[in-house]
C-alpha cells in the first residue's frame, strides 16, 4: 500500500509504514491537518509502527509540533515512531521535539535505517 | 585573507536581536545546506516560539491570579512558597515577603504539625487532596477558618510543585450563623407575636363579657374600661413595635443630610407627653453645625427607642433622674453617647438586652421590642454599639454610625 501526497510518501511494508517527506518544506498546522487526515482515510483503522526517513524539514511551527504529536491527533494509530537523523538541523527539531513533547508512544531516533527497523519490528 | 562571513550568521544575529526586544515572529532563515548555521537558525526559531508561548502564558496565568477570589499558593517540589496571590495577602495580613521561599508550616500556627504531616504523606500517594478543613495563622496570632485543595504541578510527566487553594470559611461561618440567628428571630417573632397580641385580645374580650352579662355601676363599669384601655395600649404598643420592625427591614435605605441636634432636639419635643417624662431632666451637649449623612428616619428611631427606654426605666427613689446625650463627629462619622442615673441592668438581663420581645422586667408595660429595634436599625446603617449597665447606677450606651455619602 502506498500514499503519496504534496508532503510526502507513506508505503506499508512488512507491517511498518515507511515516510519521506518532500525536501525543504516549512510545515504548519494546516499542513500538518492535512497530512494525518490522508494518512487516517487512507490506511483507515489500521495500527502500524512509522519510519520518517531523512526529512529535511527546514521547521515544523509549534502549533503543527503540537498537532503532530498528540496521542490523539497526530500519533492516531501508531504504535510506535522512529526517525533517521540526517543533518544538524533534523538533530534539532528532534531534540526539541522529544524534550518539548515527549510522545506517549515509543520513540527513538537512529542514524542508520536499518536499526531504526530492528526496533521499530518489535512494536509490529 | 579573510574568510568571508556567511551572512546567515548576521541573519540569525538580527533575529536574536528582535527576540530580545520581544518581537517573537522574526524567524532566521534555514538555508538548503541543513549544516551547523542552519541547525542554529532552526533551534533560535523553535525557542523564539516557545518563548513567545511563554510570555503569553505567563501574562495569561497573572491574569488568572489575579482574578481568583480564593487563596492561591505555589509551592515548589521542597513545599516551600514560591507564588501567592492578592488574597493570601489580604486575608492573612501579611506583605507577599511575609510568605516567599517559606515553608508550608509558615501558614500555620505550631499546633499544626501533625496536619501538616498528613498533607505532606497525602500528596506524595496521591495527585490531588481536596477540601480539608483547617485554620491559617493571621497576623497577630489570629487564625482564619479555611478549607483547602492541593494539587501536584506536572511538566510533561515531572512533578514540579504542588498549588493550593484555599477558601475562607469565616465568611461562610458568618453568613450562616447570621441565618441561623435570624431564623431563630423568626420563630420567636411568630410565638410572641401569638402570645402578646392574644393575651390583650384575650382580656379585653373577658372584660367586655363580663360588662355583657353582669349588671354594673358606674364606678366598676369605668374601672372595667380602664383595664380594657390598658389592654389595648399594650396591644398597641406591640403593633407599633412590630410595625417599626417591618418597616426598617423592607424599606429601602433612603439617606440624606440632616442636622443631627436638630433632629435629637425634635426627638426629646415629640416625648413631651411620655409619661414620667416630667420627672426626668434631658441634656444634649452636642456642636450644632454637625451634619451628618445617614437614613434620617432610622436615626430618630434610634433615639427615640433609648430616650424612651431611659424615661420608663428611671429610678423613683432618685431626687435627680437624668439622661445625657453628647454627639460629636469620628472616624467619619458620628459618635454619640446615651447616659441614664436609672435602674440599670444586671448582666443576665444585660446579656439579653437586644433579644427580639425581652422584657428585663416582668411588670413592665413595653413590647420588649425597643432595644432589638435600635440594634438593628444601627446594624442597617453599618454601625457599632456598646452597652454598659449596673443596677441602680444606670446605663450607658455608645454608639457610632459612619456617614452614608458614597451612598
Amino acid at each position: 500500500m502506498q500514499l503519496i501526497n504534496r508532503y510526502c510518501t507513506a508505503t506499508l511494508t512488512d507491517g511498518i509504514v515507511h515516510v519521506q517527506y518532500r525536501p525543504f518544506l516549512h510545515i504548519t498546522l494546516e499542513d500538518a491537518q492535512f497530512i494525518v487526515e490522508d494518512r487516517i482515510r487512507f490506511f483507515k483503522d489500521l495500527r502500524f509502527p512509522v519510519l520518517i526517513k531523512e526529512a529535511k524539514i527546514k521547521s515544523i511551527d509549534k502549533a503543527a509540533r503540537h498537532f503532530l504529536f498528540d496521542t490523539q491527533l497526530g500519533l492516531k494509530n501508531i504504535n510506535a515512531i522512529a526517525f533517521i537523523e540526517s543533518n544538524k538541523v533534523d538533530r534539532m527539531i528532534l531534540k526539541m521535539i522529544f524534550h518539548q513533547y515527549t510522545p506517549s508512544i515509543p520513540h527513538n531516533s537512529f542514524q542508520s535505517e536499518a536499526k531504526a527497523l530492528v526496533w521499530l519490528a518489535q512494536h509490529r | 585573507m579573510p574568510k568571508q562571513r556567511d551572512k546567515r550568521i548576521d541573519a540569525i544575529n538580527r533575529a536574536l536581536l528582535e527576540i530580545a526586544e520581544g518581537n517573537f515572529r522574526h524567524l532566521a532563515p534555514v538555508s538548503d545546506n541543513f549544516d551547523d548555521i542552519d541547525a542554529i537558525a532552526s533551534g533560535v526559531n523553535m525557542l523564539s516560539e516557545e518563548l513567545r508561548d511563554t510570555v503569553i502564558s505567563r501574562n495569561y496565568l497573572n491574569s488568572i491570579l489575579r482574578g481568583i477570589v480564593d487563596m492561591l499558593i505555589i509551592f515548589d517540589t521542597d513545599l516551600r512558597i514560591k507564588q501567592v496571590n492578592q488574597k493570601v495577602c489580604e486575608l492573612l495580613a501579611q506583605p507577599e515577603s511575609h510568605f516567599l521561599n517559606q515553608p508550608l508550616d509558615t501558614l500555620f500556627d505550631g499546633r499544626k504539625a501533625k496536619f501538616i504531616k498528613t498533607l505532606k504523606d497525602s500528596l506524595l500517594k496521591k495527585e490531588q487532596v481536596y477540601n480539608l478543613e483547617t485554620r491559617f495563622k493571621t497576623a497577630g496570632s489570629g487564625r482564619l477558618p479555611v478549607t483547602v485543595s492541593l494539587s501536584t504541578l506536572r511538566n510533561n510527566r515531572e512533578c514540579i510543585g504542588y498549588v493550593l487553594i484555599a477558601k475562607d470559611l469565616k465568611q461562610i461561618q458568618l453568613t450562616s450563623d447570621a441565618l441561623r440567628q435570624k431564623n431563630d428571630e423568626l420563630k420567636t417573632l411568630v410565638y410572641r407575636v401569638s402570645h402578646d397580641l392574644k393575651g390583650p385580645l384575650a382580656s379585653m374580650q373577658g372584660l367586655l363579657q363580663v360588662i355583657e352579662q353582669t349588671e354594673t355601676d358606674l364606678p366598676t363599669l369605668n374601672y372595667y374600661i380602664s383595664l380594657i384601655k390598658q389592654s389595648a395600649d399594650k396591644l398597641h404598643s406591640t403593633l407599633m413595635g412590630l410595625l417599626e420592625i417591618g418597616i426598617a427591614d423592607r424599606t429601602k435605605l433612603d439617606v440624606q443630610k440632616f442636622d443631627v441636634a436638630d433632629c435629637i432636639y425634635d426627638v426629646i419635643n415629640s416625648l413631651s407627653n411620655y409619661p414620667n417624662r416630667e420627672k426626668v431632666e434631658i441634656t444634649l451637649e452636642a456642636n450644632t453645625s454637625v451634619r451628618f449623612t445617614s437614613s434620617e428616619k432610622l436615626f430618630r428611631s434610634i433615639f427615640q427607642n433609648l430616650v424612651e427606654n431611659s424615661i420608663k426605666y428611671h429610678r423613683y427613689r432618685n431626687n435627680t433622674p437624668y439622661i445625657k446625650i453628647n454627639a460629636k463627629p469620628w472616624r467619619g462619622g458620628i459618635d454619640i453617647m446615651v447616659k441614664d442615673n436609672g435602674a440599670g441592668m444586671n448582666k443576665a438581663v444585660l446579656d439579653r438586652a437586644f433579644d427580639m420581645f425581652y422584657r428585663g422586667n416582668h411588670t413592665s408595660s413595653g413590647s420588649g421590642l425597643g432595644l432589638f429595634i435600635v440594634k438593628s436599625n444601627i446594624e442597617k446603617l453599618g454601625g457599632e454599639l456598646k452597652i454598659k449597665s449596673k443596677p441602680n447606677q444606670g446605663t450607658e450606651v455608645k454608639l457610632y454610625l459612619p456617614s452614608l455619602d458614597k451612598f
